[in-house]
């Protein structure tokens, strides 16, 4: 029982560990979707076959099957990215494959924006996240111990 | 039900493919027009008929999306031509504002009508024709005409693959707006999606055709590009717009190439409707210099 809260606590900071990745895979993929919109204008779906996503493993997959919208409602519970973010790309999902070349790459442009902000911020916050969840874990099953004890 | 109606009924929302559906039950569907705020409507052998569904914007925007395979940006070019291409050889009109930028389309926004051109195949039919260009031993260029619908595509396509697979000549197709479905094993040289002059420059140049196929030549670009390999020595089998070989001889940029002696013969086809035989009328390069 005293392990519980330090397992909660590892639990946590490797939450904001898997976030923090994510939001680089997501990168990525925008990053990727842009070139391969603006310079060879493929379809959505010959982009999204190849994809390969190591910390978004079932959304990728699911990229195959449905929209892009609907690949990210599928995995609201995989996506452990923060509310904000998540809205920006169902936000930018709606768009997609909407319009002509120049308004997509506009639109990836903007999220891009927002994403690396966004992966910026946690760089600071991570570290300090994950220091405070592996402390208070390690607390609470130290006490508890000292408590059985 | 033609399997190619069938096919294209799956991009339809879902009442607008029931009502396609229960007409193409009974009768031969040649287009289906969905235009915002109107009747569906389908043309049957030449027949227009109002179907009950009007409609709505989002079943335009659902529709676009659908041939577009979630993707108008792969598709940008070919809309702001007027169309867009489907895989499996489905040619689909576009109707819409044009967005100008420096004098020229950019692109087409507030799509309000579609036109969805069902294919169907039918082989065997070059007839008459294919007598004659095996008579002169595969040396006749021929310049194909018709009023639109009436199948000049599907006839060039019949006579590209029975040059290539009966006669064993080397054709290379120059398939600008993705119509001709070739299948992998015609044994033909393919150029999808290729503006004319550029195709066949490029036939010419790699593949060393012995028959150049291309569909509905017509403006002055694709004239100037004929024109410019017409000493290559090889022979056009083309197609272009008219009812007749008058209003062939009419058209300034068809004249051109016709006073060039680009083409050996022009044949007029006229088709019944249903029917898959194709009438044929020839017209000899010089009678047209009468029609002056």
């Amino acid at each position: 029982m005293a392990m519980v809260p330090l397992l909660v606590g590892c639990s946590s900071a490797l939450r904001y560990r898997r976030g923090q990745r994510q939001v680089d895979e997501f990168i990525g993929l925008i990053e990727e979707l842009r070139a391969k919109i603006r310079y060879y204008k493929l379809p959505l779906g010959e982009i999204f076959a190849e994809l390969k996503l190591p910390h978004l493993t079932q959304f990728s997959h699911d990229l195959r099957e449905m929209s892009f919208g609907e690949a990210l409602l599928n995995n609201r519970g995989a996506i452990v990215i923060g509310d904000n973010c998540f809205e920006r790309l169902l936000a930018f999902a709606s768009e997609l494959g909407k319009s002509g070349c120049d308004e997509q790459v506009r639109n990836c442009d903007a999220l891009l924006e927002a994403l690396i902000k966004e992966r910026d911020r946690l760089s600071t916050e991570v570290p300090k996240q994950m220091k405070i969840s592996l402390s208070l874990g390690g607390m609470a099953g130290a006490m508890m111990l000292l408590l059985f004890l | 039900m033609n399997p190619y109606l069938v096919k294209m009924l799956a991009y339809l929302p879902g009442r607008l493919a029931e009502a396609v559906a229960a007409v193409g039950e009974t009768c031969t569907v040649n287009e289906i027009r969905i235009r915002e705020g109107s009747a569906l409507c389908v043309t049957c052998e030449g027949e227009n008929r109002l179907l009950s569904p009007v409609v709505t914007p989002d079943e335009i925007a659902y529709t676009v999306d659908r041939l577009c395979g979630s993707s108008v940006h792969a598709h940008e070019d070919t809309i702001r031509e007027g169309y867009i291409s489907v895989e499996g050889g489905y040619r689909v009109g576009v109707c819409g504002m044009a967005v100008h930028k420096d004098g020229e389309v950019s692109a087409v926004r507030g799509i309000k009508s579609l036109n969805i051109r069902i294919p169907r195949d039918i082989y065997g039919v070059g007839g008459r024709l294919l007598e004659r260009i095996r008579h002169s031993r595969f040396r006749l260029s021929v310049l194909i005409y018709s009023r639109p619908g009436i199948g000049k595509t599907t006839l060039l396509k019949d006579l590209a693959l029975t040059l290539s697979k009966e006669y064993m000549k080397r054709v290379a197709i120059i398939d600008t707006r993705r119509e001709f479905r070739i299948a992998e094993d015609a044994g033909v040289d393919l150029l999808v999606g290729y503006p004319k002059g550029k195709g066949i420059e490029i036939a010419l140049r790699t593949m060393n055709p012995e028959y150049i196929i291309c569909d509905e030549i017509g403006n002055a670009e694709e004239a100037e590009a004929i024109l410019s390999v017409q000493n290559a020595g090889v022979p056009f089998i083309a197609s272009a717009h008219a009812g007749s070989a008058v209003e062939l001889w009419h058209k300034p940029n068809i004249r051109r190439l016709l006073e060039a002696g680009i083409f050996d013969l022009c044949v007029g086809i006229t088709r019944k409707q249903g029917a898959s035989q194709y009438s044929f009328a020839f017209t000899e390069i010089d009678e047209f210099s009468r029609l002056n």
